[in-house]
């Protein structure tokens, strides 16, 4: 969907208010707004407080793609003869205002898993067409993030439609898609100057510096490696299988089915909960706690990589700072990535 | 598109198979003459059957794409879906989406002798490709063809209407064997390995497809290797909790493989290069 480069607009912070209005006139606009552990996308109202959190808001992107609780089909038993009511994705376009880069990558590591022939989940696709991604590059990164350890970037572009970088006094607007430059056009905002497209650059320059190097360790190979290793027995020990991080976890997408009101649903699950992998019979392939710790690394370091060629994680940190046990995937990784072949 | 959105079907026949009736077929057809005419599988696939109101479950496609205008399903008793499908008589609906997974490899196997060898219910997801290399436009593409199938008792048999045509056929070595008899039974009584090491199938281009519990699995892996089988000749079929069927669920994996689309038919060869977490 990329093109080429369109000309970068700015917008002073002043004028963000009526960006937002004008954006909701035209269709449904949720927006990165609220504090802490309140943070996360919200519909768009006059007076919103813009999220400006260090990092990414606690709750995810993800869930206005693949909601928590979602509605596949509906019923009703007429007669001994059921009806079924399919759902469908909401394909009016509708606008997302200040996502972070590792939020929006979330979701392009997420596609091939929902919309990969041949069982397309139009419930994810046709949202995913009809919401236009407005992205806020990460002036000053969190505590606990790390994107450029799994390939991101504090003002990354993946994924998004229109990037706004946080200068001195507002933010340069670069639209990256035709859908992007859709939303940017009729705010008639002036090109960005070459002083303002500077001071963009130094602030990636900045957040990236914060950040730090990513390692140079191919976790992958080490950790196909490594499925028995007594490392395992150790690192789940302080996990209370709590499942806290897979729900605040921007790549996780593990979900289950079940009949309930005239309804069936999907809603979100975890492979870090014993009955995930229970068989009616009582037999369960993943017994304890070091097998579902296992799991979960394994699968976005080293099993997704394998299909995908990437990890499956964005280096957002919502797990570092949810852990009630205080485990820090950064150190677990660190760790792994210490293992001699 | 909605791919969870199952096809209603119609029970047309409920075959109680064991004593205690803890496992029934039902033959089912699709309720819309398009799907029914357009519904293609293979044999070893799987569909994701639904009593509406009570819940999915992955169900081995039992019959044989050569039997056409219908689907059967074995089902043993297990949780909440298979309990309420018990409950269904003819006539009654269920949804079904699918077929999904991969199909056992009918192809590389022609020319080949085969040999199948079943516990319990586990000859249900064998018994599709049993018919389609018995059916007539079939059958003279494969060698010699032995079926080795084991029980816990004689009512924990199944499918024995389909045992009875088979043992009648000149084309074909049956052998049914129980771990314990009864007064009644007179046919072989020992385990399935220990048939399986008396009877000494000889590895030369012979494939052998075995679906049954763990236990049984475990022992005719060890005996097939001490009779000389590669694991490339081993084929067997693998059962993981799923949901969606399609890879989206994130529940079936073993390693990297999702057995819902990789699976659930895998050499031994296969398997042994995947984490023994299954
Ligand atoms: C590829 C495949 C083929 C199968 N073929 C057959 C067959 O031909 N005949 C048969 O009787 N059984 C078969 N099974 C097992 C069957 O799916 C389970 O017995 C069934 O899911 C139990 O569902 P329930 O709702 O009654 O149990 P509950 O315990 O209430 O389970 C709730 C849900 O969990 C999932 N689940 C639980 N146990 C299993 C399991 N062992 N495997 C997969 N999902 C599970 C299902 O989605 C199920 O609806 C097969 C399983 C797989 C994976
Ligand atoms: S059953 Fe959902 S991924 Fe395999």
């Amino acid at each position: 969907m990329k093109d080429s480069p369109a000309l970068a607009v700015f917008l002073t912070c002043d004028q963000v208010p009526r960006v937002l209005a004008a954006s909701a006139g035209r269709g449904s606009t949720w927006v990165a707004a609220g504090r802490g552990e309140e943070s996360g996308f919200v519909p768009y109202r006059p007076g919103l407080c813009l999220a400006r959190e260090a990092g990414p808001t606690r709750h995810t992107l993800k869930a206005l793609f693949f909601p928590r609780a979602e509605v596949l089909f509906g019923y009703e038993i007429v007669d001994g003869v059921p009806r079924l009511h399919p759902a469908c994705s909401p394909d009016r376009p509708a606008v997302v205002f200040g996502a972070r880069p590792c939020d929006a990558r979330a979701l392009v590591l997420l596609d091939p898993v929902f919309e990969e022939p041949p069982h397309v989940d139009g419930l994810w696709g046709g949202r995913r067409q009809a919401i236009t991604l407005v992205g806020m590059g990460c002036e000053r990164p969190g505590p606990a993030c790390f994107c450029p350890a799994v390939g991101g970037d504090p003002l990354g572009e993946e994924g998004l439609d229109v990037l706004m970088v946080p200068v001195e006094g507002g933010y340069v607007v670069r639209p990256l898609t035709e859908r992007g430059r859709a939303w940017t056009e009729p705010l008639e905002l002036p090109a960005a100057r070459p002083d303002q497209e500077a001071a963009a650059e130094a602030t990636a320059a900045r957040a990236r510096e914060r950040l730090g190097a990513p390692p140079a360790v191919d976790l992958q190979a080490a950790l196909g490696r490594h499925f028995e290793h007594p490392l395992w027995d150790r690192l789940h020990e302080r996990c209370l299988g709590c499942a806290a991080c897979t729900y605040l976890c921007p790549t996780c997408h593990c979900f289950d089915v079940g009949d309930e009101d005239g309804r069936r649903w999907r809603r979100w699950d975890s492979c870090m909960f014993p009955t995930f992998t229970l068989h009616a019979s009582g037999h369960n392939p993943r017994t304890g706690g070091k097998e579902r710790m296992r799991q979960r690394l394994m699968h976005k370091f080293c099993y997704y990589p394998e299909r995908r060629g990437r990890p499956a994680c964005v280096g957002c940190g919502r797990c570092v700072e949810i852990c009630p046990a205080n485990l820090d995937l950064r150190s677990v990784l660190a760790q792994l990535e210490g293992v001699q072949a | 598109m909605n791919p969870y959105l199952p096809h209603l079907a119609i029970i047309e026949d409920v075959i109680p198979e064991t004593a205690s009736h803890d496992v029934k077929t039902f033959r089912v057809a699709f309720a819309e003459p398009e799907v029914r005419a357009g519904f293609r599988y293979e044999p070893g696939q799987f569909a994701e059957v639904s009593v509406i109101g009570a819940g999915e479950a992955p169900i081995s496609i039992t019959s044989s794409p050569t039997q056409e205008g219908y689907l059967e399903f074995a089902v043993k008793r297990a949780g909440v879906m298979t309990t309420a499908m018990h409950h269904a008589r003819p006539g009654d609906y269920l949804g079904i989406r699918g077929p999904y997974g991969n199909h056992f490899p009918y192809r590389e196997m022609e020319g080949k002798n085969v040999v199948f060898i079943a516990g319990g219910i586990g000859l249900a997801p064998l018994r599709s490709l049993v018919t389609f290399v018995l059916a007539p436009a079939n059958r003279e593409r494969y060698g010699a063809v032995s079926i080795i199938y084991g029980a816990r008792s004689p009512g924990d048999l199944v499918f024995k209407w389909e045992l009875e045509r088979w043992g009648q056929r000149d084309d074909l070595d049956l052998e049914v064997t129980v771990d314990r008899g009864d007064a009644a039974w007179q046919g072989r009584v020992g385990f399935v390995p220990q048939v399986l090491r008396e009877l000494a199938p000889r590895p030369d281009n012979t494939v052998t497809v075995t679906c049954g519990p763990p236990v049984m699995i475990k022992f005719v892996l060890q005996d097939l290797e001490k009779l000389g089988f590669t694991p490339d000749q081993v084929i067997t079929t693998l059962e993981m909790r799923m949901k969606c069927g399609i890879g989206k669920c994130g529940r079936c994996n073993i390693g990297a493989r999702y057995v819902c689309q990789d699976g659930p038919v895998f050499t031994y060869e296969q398997l042994q290069k995947m984490p023994a977490e299954y």
